[in-house]
């Protein structure tokens, strides 16, 4: 990586990934409770205003960042670092993404630069994904290449009329060259602009 | 079948899409790769699994796979990386 590996601003090929703004709230609002994002996030089926959904945003997380699309400058999602607990060297992850952007792939770049900004920044030796049943087929492939599986509680979330289990996986920190070389390979094909990884 | 300026035909883009699949762990249907299948819905491929088929895409292509909101069918695919028209038989 170059010198902006640890500039809170990093662009990718699709996706740039950058610390929120004011007028970036709005926006994440609508996202998180005018659809399913916000309850596959940590609303649970809660539809707070945009002043308590701002301050739930930010409790217990040290770095909340925007995901916005190069192509058109649009806000697609949010990525956080939350619950991070510095002496253990760990923390949460959590996103979500506009539900039409689901399935497509390319969101997930801002994820990946979310990544590998966040540990070396907070000297991570782990970053646990919880996930309810459901939510895990979005990413399920990961389970096993990169994500390791930590805990599974049974019946241990209420959601939606029903107890789904809840799984914890975790990307350690030896595992994060690999990911790196497959989110980021060092030679892909240039577009008509030139812009590559 | 037709190529477009770049010599992208369906056929070759089907091997590519072949390739890739099996590169990130997918299976190919045995009926074939037609334009109608849908990355998630039909190949099975997860949002992770998406990502991963692209970049194994761009190298057997050669091209990138621009982002996009579309449906991710092979067809939308197809249309992105920038190939010719598919032939009228359902199949290119």
């Amino acid at each position: 990586m170059d010198d902006t590996t640890y500039s809170p601003v990093r662009v990718g090929r699709h996706v740039t990934l950058r610390p929120l703004r004011p007028a970036d709230y709005d926006t994440l609002h609508e996202i998180a409770l005018f659809s399913d994002s916000g309850s596959r996030w940590r609303l649970h089926g809660g539809a707070p205003p945009v002043d308590q959904f701002v301050k739930l945003l930010f409790e217990g997380a040290p770095a909340t960042f925007a995901m916005e699309a190069n192509e058109d400058r649009r806000v697609i999602g949010m990525v956080q670092l939350w619950n991070y607990n510095p002496l253990n060297r760990n923390g949460h992850i959590t996103a979500f993404i506009r539900p039409e952007l689901r399935g497509r792939g390319w969101p997930l770049e801002g994820i990946f630069l979310f990544i590998d900004h966040a540990f070396p920044v907070f000297n991570l030796r782990k970053l646990y994904f919880e996930s309810l049943d459901t939510e895990l087929a979005q990413y399920g492939s990961l389970v096993g290449t990169f994500l390791r599986r930590e805990a599974t509680f049974r019946e241990h979330q209420w959601s939606f009329g029903r107890l789904a289990d809840v799984h914890v996986l975790a990307l350690y920190e030896e595992d994060l060259p690999r990911l790196r070389r497959m989110a980021f390979p060092a030679a892909r094909p240039r577009s008509a602009d030139g812009v590559t990884a | 079948m037709t190529a477009d300026d770049n010599g992208l035909t369906w056929d070759l883009f089907a091997v590519a899409v072949s390739d890739g699949l099996v590169a990130v762990g997918a299976e190919v249907p045995a009926e074939g790769l037609g334009p109608q299948l849908h990355l998630v819905d039909d190949l099975g491929l997860d949002s992770f699994g998406v990502f991963a088929f692209a970049g194994e895409l761009e190298v057997r292509l050669g091209r990138p796979v621009p982002p996009s909101d579309a449906e991710p069918t092979l067809a939308n695919v197809y249309r992105l990386v920038g190939g010719g028209a598919i032939g009228g038989d359902g199949r290119g």
